[in-house]
């Protein structure tokens, strides 16, 4: 056992020397492009412990520095970072200068761009073909099985080409570059004089262009209200993918889409299920853009718990959350059927079959406590006057007429159960409704003729 | 409508849109369908099981697309939906669904009557008229600040190029008891539905009430304008027809009952909900609703929210009043009862990709007429000569001096309101990376004090996972779950609840999902619960 730790010590050292064997001199023999990616300078590193300046064209700005707000396109602050789920993840696997290329070689965006001005599809390819870069560089990409460097620095495959022995063997690291899954017209921008920088931001100020360049949801809101017409209208599928019927398509391989926060607060946070009612209440439309009748049909109009919701053994503790929230049961549960339909069943219901009765069972307390007299801390006024929802998921108008209607023909004792200044607005509800007037009235009880 | 006859038209709509899905080639349809069967035990908090459920529910939906032929974007465009639903518990017994004077110690009336029903079926046109219109015929949703609601009817709106849509709308409310129908969608407070082969003898029951058509209206101004701001007026008004009994005891005089057979207003609200929003620094929500037969404000909520740290954090502060109201034949809305009203302050985080988390806490405010704790106690100890008198008093809530004449009930002396907080917490978190996830969620709420104002404790967290394997073909699902509940009007229903959930889920094709769940629950009340359910689901989208 004590050669074991020794043992696992020298494997250890040993690979580590292997590694470093081997990733050691093939790293410090590259070369290294000059700092400012225009000299045909090449550098080579001296030792290790001398850290190489950082390159440029392989970050937004010299040393990966951060790019100001104002550079960035319009809506980063509200979205810093795009989506995932429109603009996948990229592998850029080129250095490049915009900045050197646009500021100091005075070219435009559609000098190496030029498809934009005719693109009419999010995924359409519009870097520029590799052959672009041979007039300057001396390269030749015509035959990219068989593409020849340039003289000098500048034409050699690792200068723009990046990784280890780029170049090598005709080899280069191949550039990921997904489709957006957008829909997007560059044309109808351009025929519109929309510059490329009103989407993408200062890219002319910019070395390496990202997927940080690429625009925010929030920045096409500032051109394209809901209330603008025709076919650039800012409704979500203008510019999102669609299912057959019309609803956002919303699962894509680099995830689910999911709203922003800043738009109308509906963010699907941890805590959206218990807030969503604000959301749908306010926009409904706006929910539909997503969702079909079926999602909000299996919650709010379901047979089977959803869990999120009520979570395990929630049949033995619905009684307390009922209490509790009864507001919140309401959304989804007709109370005089769904509740009490189950509890009539099972007898806790005080018009339950006779044969489903619990004998000797009370959901409630004691009745000298909760029903009769005196008017106690734990009497049901108290809890009815709070959450009369609860009383009405268990008892139907037999069991509350008994006591609360008028003495005489309605069969009552009496007890009057309405709020102070019931009568300056029963006329309303009597002339709307009289029934519940006439169920605990008769019709020539004197106390109605305010109210008639 | 018998069971029979409930299928005959579930099966002809569904012949109906299955046609509709095929004439033409261009048009895009959708199939879905799941069955899900249940098998669980009722048991009652003594511990014997009251309830056996056998539950098979089956849905089917069907959607048909483009049924004007191609789709050609800012043109009009046609389309059909339908869905289905087969609830049936084998669980039922003879006895509790049908009626006769044999089964009468167990029927219950109004149980299970419409094992299939229409959730939504209608046709649509959209952007029709160069924008201006659109139109829904058939049984569907509305969704707004009045609720979710469902009506068999039509619905036209009109988009104006001025900042705002009209929509009118009318038909009948999708009630319990009629064919194909739920009672989901009616008013609170009516227990109501078909009386079947009991109608001679609907007396025998005269809280049930007979299901008829309910004549429905509404009209709705929505803005349609800047996206950075909307807001949709509502009002809806529904009518009650046919019969309801009146007095819930045979008359006196000659054992009848009265019945009242006039139109009358089952419910009429009136209601705006907005939501305005700065991208970069928060946004403002609220909606309100107005009874008109309560002639009072039944919902009202606002929501204020800030971005601190854009797409990071989010904070906020809510409120949410509601008073409960019912349906205008019901007898509960003229009872006393007061606004429930939950005032809470939340934050959302997402400290990095894939994490979030979201913790709420606030109050909710439980309201009576004057304090339980002392109620009356005071005026009756002064208008008491001894104890007899008090004890007199605080029974019947009258005067004695007076003769009875003085009600502390309608005393403005114990008309101010008197609050029972109860604590809210509320704290989520989960982690999502590609292939799955686990989540966290924890609940408190409580109330303080004595026995007067406290109306329970629940307490208690689910700690949820889920994880694919093989390439998303099989999924590992799985939930542990603690709760503790306490209720001081019955303490002896106090508990702590321990329970789990197995659930692996098998995807063989993309359009198709088998889901088993098994959930085991404990606690002193009721010992060993069990659940099993079985899940199969399609959809196919060509």
């Amino acid at each position: 056992m004590s050669r074991l730790p020794a043992a696992f010590v020298l494997w250890l050292a040993c690979g580590l020397a292997a590694l470093i064997a081997g990733l050691g001199p093939t790293a410090l023999a590259q070369t290294a492009p000059s700092p400012d990616g225009t000299a045909s300078a090449s550098i080579p590193v001296a030792s290790a412990s001398a850290a190489p300046p950082p390159l440029h064209g392989v970050a937004p700005l010299y040393g990966d520095v951060e790019v100001p707000l104002g550079w960035m396109p319009p809506g980063t602050q509200a979205s810093p970072v795009p989506s995932d789920e429109i603009f996948p993840p990229q592998t850029i696997s080129i250095r490049f200068n915009h900045q050197l290329h646009m500021v100091r070689m005075k070219m435009r965006c559609a000098s190496c761009h030029p498809g934009a001005k005719t693109s009419e599809r999010s995924a359409d390819r519009l870097l520029p073909a590799a052959t672009k870069c041979d007039n300057c560089h001396g390269t030749d990409h015509r035959d990219l099985l068989a593409v020849k460097p340039g003289k000098g620095d500048t034409g050699a495959c690792g200068f723009c080409h990046l990784g280890q022995d780029a170049g090598t063997g005709g080899r280069v690291a191949k550039l990921v570059l997904p489709a957006p899954n957008l829909r997007f017209s560059h044309k109808a921008h351009y025929l519109r004089n929309i510059s490329c920088g009103h989407c993408h931001g200062n890219v002319e100020k910019l070395e390496l262009a990202t997927r940080q360049q690429l625009p925010r949801m929030a920045g096409c809101f500032t051109c394209h209200p809901k209330s603008s017409r025709g076919k650039a209208k800012g409704d979500c599928i203008t510019c999102h993918v669609t299912r057959p019927g019309g609803t956002m398509k919303t699962s894509f391989s680099t995830g689910q889409l999911l709203p922003p926060m800043w738009l109308h607060g509906a963010a699907h946070t941890p805590d959206f299920l218990a807030r969503h009612k604000v959301v749908a209440g306010a926009n409904s439309a706006m929910c539909g853009s997503c969702h079909q009748d079926r999602f909000c049909t299996d919650c709010h109009d379901g047979r089977v718990r959803p869990r999120d919701v009520h979570p395990g053994d929630y049949i033995s503790m619905h009684a307390i959350e009922a209490q509790q929230a009864s507001s919140s049961c309401t959304s989804c549960h007709q109370l005089q059927s769904f509740c009490a339909d189950c509890h009539r069943r099972v007898g806790v219901g005080r018009d339950s079959p006779s044969a489903r009765r619990l004998a000797g069972r009370r959901f409630h307390p004691p009745p000298s406590e909760f029903t009769t007299a005196p008017r106690g801390p734990r009497h049901h006024a108290w809890e009815a006057q709070r959450n009369l929802n609860a009383c009405v998921s268990c008892h139907v108008e037999r069991d509350c007429v008994t006591c609360h209607a008028t003495k005489g023909i309605r069969g009552g004792a009496g007890v009057n159960p309405h709020p102070v200044g019931f009568t300056s607005r029963c006329d309303a509800a009597f002339s709307r409704n009289p029934r519940p007037c006439l169920v605990c009235h008769a019709p020539t009880d004197p106390v109605l003729t305010p109210c008639q | 409508m018998g069971r029979g006859g409930a299928r005959a038209i579930g099966g002809a709509a569904a012949l109906a849109v299955s046609a509709l899905c095929f004439p033409a080639a261009a048009v895009d349809f959708e199939v879905a369908g799941d069955v899900t069967a249940q098998g669980y035990d009722i048991v009652s908090p003594w511990g014997g099981v009251i309830l056996g459920r056998r539950r098979v529910l089956s849905t089917l939906a069907l959607s048909a697309y483009h049924l004007q032929g191609d789709y050609v974007p800012g043109e009009g465009d046609y389309s059909a939906q339908l869905r289905l639903r087969l609830d049936v518990d084998f669980g039922l017994t003879n006895a509790e669904e049908n009626f006769s004077d044999d089964n009468l110690p167990f029927f219950v009336p109004g149980l299970n009557q419409t094992p299939v029903d229409l959730m939504y079926g209608y046709v649509e046109g959209r952007n029709l008229a160069g924008g201006w219109l659109d139109v829904r015929a058939g049984r569907q949703y509305i969704t707004d600040v009045l609720g979710w609601w469902s009506f068999d009817g039509a619905r036209v709106g009109v988009t104006t190029p001025f900042y705002f849509r009209a929509e009118l709308y009318g038909g009948l409310e999708q009630r319990g008891g009629l064919p194909v129908s739920t009672s989901r969608f009616a008013s609170q407070g009516v227990w109501r539905g078909s009386h079947g082969d009991f109608e001679d003898r609907a007396t025998l029951f005269p809280s049930y009430q007979f299901a008829s058509p309910a004549p429905a209206i509404g009209v709705a101004l929505e803005s349609d304008g800047p996206n950075w701001i909307h807001g949709r007026f509502t009002y809806r008004r529904v009518w009650n027809t046919g019969s309801a009994f009146l007095g819930q005891f045979p008359s006196p005089i000659d054992g009848s009952y009265e019945t009242f057979d006039d139109l009358r207003v089952s419910s009429e609200r009136i209601g705006y909900a907005g939501s305005a929003f700065l991208t970069e620094l928060g946004s403002v929500k609220g909606g309100v609703s107005y009874d008109l037969v309560n002639d009072q404000i039944n919902r009202a909520y606002g929501t204020m929210e800030f971005f601190p740290i854009p797409d990071k954090v989010t904070t906020g502060v809510d409120v949410d009043f509601y008073v409960p109201t019912f349906d205008g034949d019901s007898i509960w809305n003229w009872f006393t009862r007061n606004p429930v009203v939950t005032a809470t302050a939340r934050v959302s985080a997402l400290p990095y990709e894939g994490l979030e988390t979201s913790l709420q806490v606030g109050t909710r405010l439980w309201m009576a007429d004057g304090d339980p704790a002392d109620w009356a106690r005071a005026q009756c100890a002064a208008s008491s000569t001894d104890q007899v008198q008090l004890d007199r008093c605080l029974r019947d809530g009258v005067d004695p001096s007076v003769g009875g004449e003085r009600n502390f009930a309608r005393d403005e002396a114990n008309r101010s309101t008197h609050a029972a907080p109860d604590l809210l917490l509320d704290a989520a978190t989960r982690y999502r990376w590609g292939t799955g996830r686990v989540g966290l969620t924890g609940h408190l709420q409580s109330g303080f004090g004595s026995d007067a104002s406290n109306r329970g404790r629940r307490v208690g967290g689910v700690l949820s996972a889920r994880q694919s394997l093989a390439g998303e073909v099989v999924w590992l699902g799985g939930r542990v779950s603690v709760y503790d509940w306490d209720d001081p009007l019955r303490p002896n229903r106090h508990a702590t609840s321990f329970g789990y959930v197995l659930a692996p889920e098998w995807r063989p094709w993309r359009f198709a999902t088998l889901r088993m769940e098994w959930e085991h629950n404990t606690n002193r009340l009721v010992g060993q619960r069990y659940r099993a359910l079985g899940y199969v689901a399609f959809e196919v989208v060509p």
